[in-house]
């Protein structure tokens, strides 16, 4: 799979888990190894919308896999590795985000200039700019089920929050996205 | 009505994932945690050596006891309402009553929120939450407010879970440069159930605890000079950040 697909169900992919294509059983580190091959482009571009940084979201998303790595045997075959990998990496996210902003602040007061946000060459860079503008939960919700596909349910247990909280997030960022990009 | 986002979903997708740096850096954490142990096991025998050199007070020697009879149960199932809630599948003990403590997924709980506590509860040294606490301006005219904010995270990538004895999950405290009394706490004013309660922190999660101060004393008097700000989690024994000052009125 490549990385700009997106699974219609990215917490249970394989309708059975622990068996390759030929058939045969898995072992634990091929399970591992295609689990990172299946997510990891798509989880990076999910997060880097969140950390609004190239660099930064490629870290994130290496050290959730590398941890589930090291939790592999509690995550797999009886596990959900994709749910744990996606709150883990989100937390990550959200707390550099929240550092980030705060130096970012630190350096402001001493009159240096800030980084300013911007979008890779891709798609729709207005759109990208408005939303990298969202609130950091607004962000992290829409990156989590626009850009990663996740269902509201999946959505809500990566961000440790209720259904109800994520769709009220999303319509909020909806709403403040039609104002911004001037959409009816 | 067209949904802005729905151009998002064609978003593509990162670079190519690099298992091998991957497992390399999953190494390094199991190096870090090893070493974390280590540093905790020669830690534990220093305290029981010294506590049976030492006559301690009444309620370390419990909070020790209460930790060797814990200690016993590493590896048992984790509670139920415990694994609801965390993303780890594995089973975990929970945390003593006072301390947060991460949940690993051996299912032994480790850590402690502060060297101190760790010491004195015999459990390996924290601190598995860090404190971060930032002011909103480092001046505070006479009629104004600083809006405070304590950052609670778990910088772990396992579930941390904390003890309160009552309602109060944080406080503030202020207090003049060079002495100990604070003049203003946050909680002071307020009254919190008489309830026991835990909270429990995700792997990488982050919360905020917000108060203001109005520079006012606890006596309602207003204040001036320099004074240093202080953020509470108020387990038992209290988490505390590190101090932010902030001047009231005129400062030399």
């Amino acid at each position: 799979m490549t990385g700009g697909e997106v699974h219609p169900d990215r917490l249970n992919p394989s309708p059975a888990p622990g068996v390759g294509e030929g058939g045969h059983p898995l072992t634990a580190e091929e399970a591992f190894d295609a689990f990172v091959e299946e997510r990891y482009a798509r989880l990076v571009s999910t997060v880097r919308v969140v950390t609004r940084d190239q660099g930064v979201a490629e870290d994130v998303v290496q050290e959730a896999f590398a941890r589930a790595y090291v939790s592999w045997s509690k995550l797999w075959p009886d596990g959900n590795p994709a749910g744990w990998v996606h709150r883990v990496a989100t937390n990550l996210a959200i707390s550099w985000r929240r550092r980030a902003t705060r130096e970012a602040r630190a350096v402001a007061r001493l009159g240096r200039r800030t980084a300013v946000f911007e979008p890779a060459p891709e798609a729709y860079p207005e759109l990208h700019r408005a939303v990298a503008e969202l609130p950091i939960r607004q962000r992290t919700a829409v990156a989590l089920h626009y850009v990663l596909g996740l269902p509201v349910d999946d959505t809500a247990e990566a961000m440790g929050c209720r259904p109800g909280t994520v769709k009220s997030l999303l319509f909020q960022a909806r709403e403040r996205l039609r104002r911004t990009l001037g959409e009816p | 009505m067209n949904d802005p986002l729905d151009r998002l979903r064609e978003t593509p997708g990162g670079p190519a994932a690099d298992v091998t740096a991957i497992r390399a850096r999953a190494r390094r954490i199991v190096r870090r945690r090893t070493a974390t142990l280590g540093g905790a096991a020669a830690l534990v025998l220093v305290a029981a050596i010294g506590g049976s050199m030492l006559r301690l007070p009444s309620d370390v020697g419990d909070r020790t006891r209460l930790a060797d009879e814990r200690s016993l149960d590493v590896g048992s199932p984790m509670p139920e309402s415990t694994k609801e809630l965390g993303p780890d599948p594995g089973v975990g003990a929970s945390a003593p009553s006072g301390t947060a403590a991460p949940i690993a997924a051996d299912g032994s709980a480790q850590g402690a929120t502060s060297g101190a506590a760790a010491q004195g509860t015999g459990s390996p040294p924290g601190p598995p939450l860090e404190l971060d606490l930032s002011l909103s301006r480092k001046t505070l005219p006479a009629g104004e407010q600083v809006r405070i904010t304590l950052s609670v995270c778990n910088p772990s990538d396992r579930p941390v879970e904390a003890a309160f004895a009552h309602g109060q999950r944080h406080d503030f405290e202020a207090r003049r440069q060079g002495d100990d009394r604070p003049v203003w706490r946050w909680g002071a004013q307020r009254s919190f159930a008489q309830a026991v309660g835990r909270e429990r922190w995700g792997p990488g999660e982050c919360r905020d605890f917000t108060g203001e101060w109005s520079g006012d004393g606890d006596d309602g008097r207003p204040r001036s000079g320099r004074y240093l700000i202080v953020g509470v989690l108020t387990t038992d024994p209290p988490l505390r950040s590190g101090a932010e000052e902030v001047c009231l009125g005129e400062c030399p």
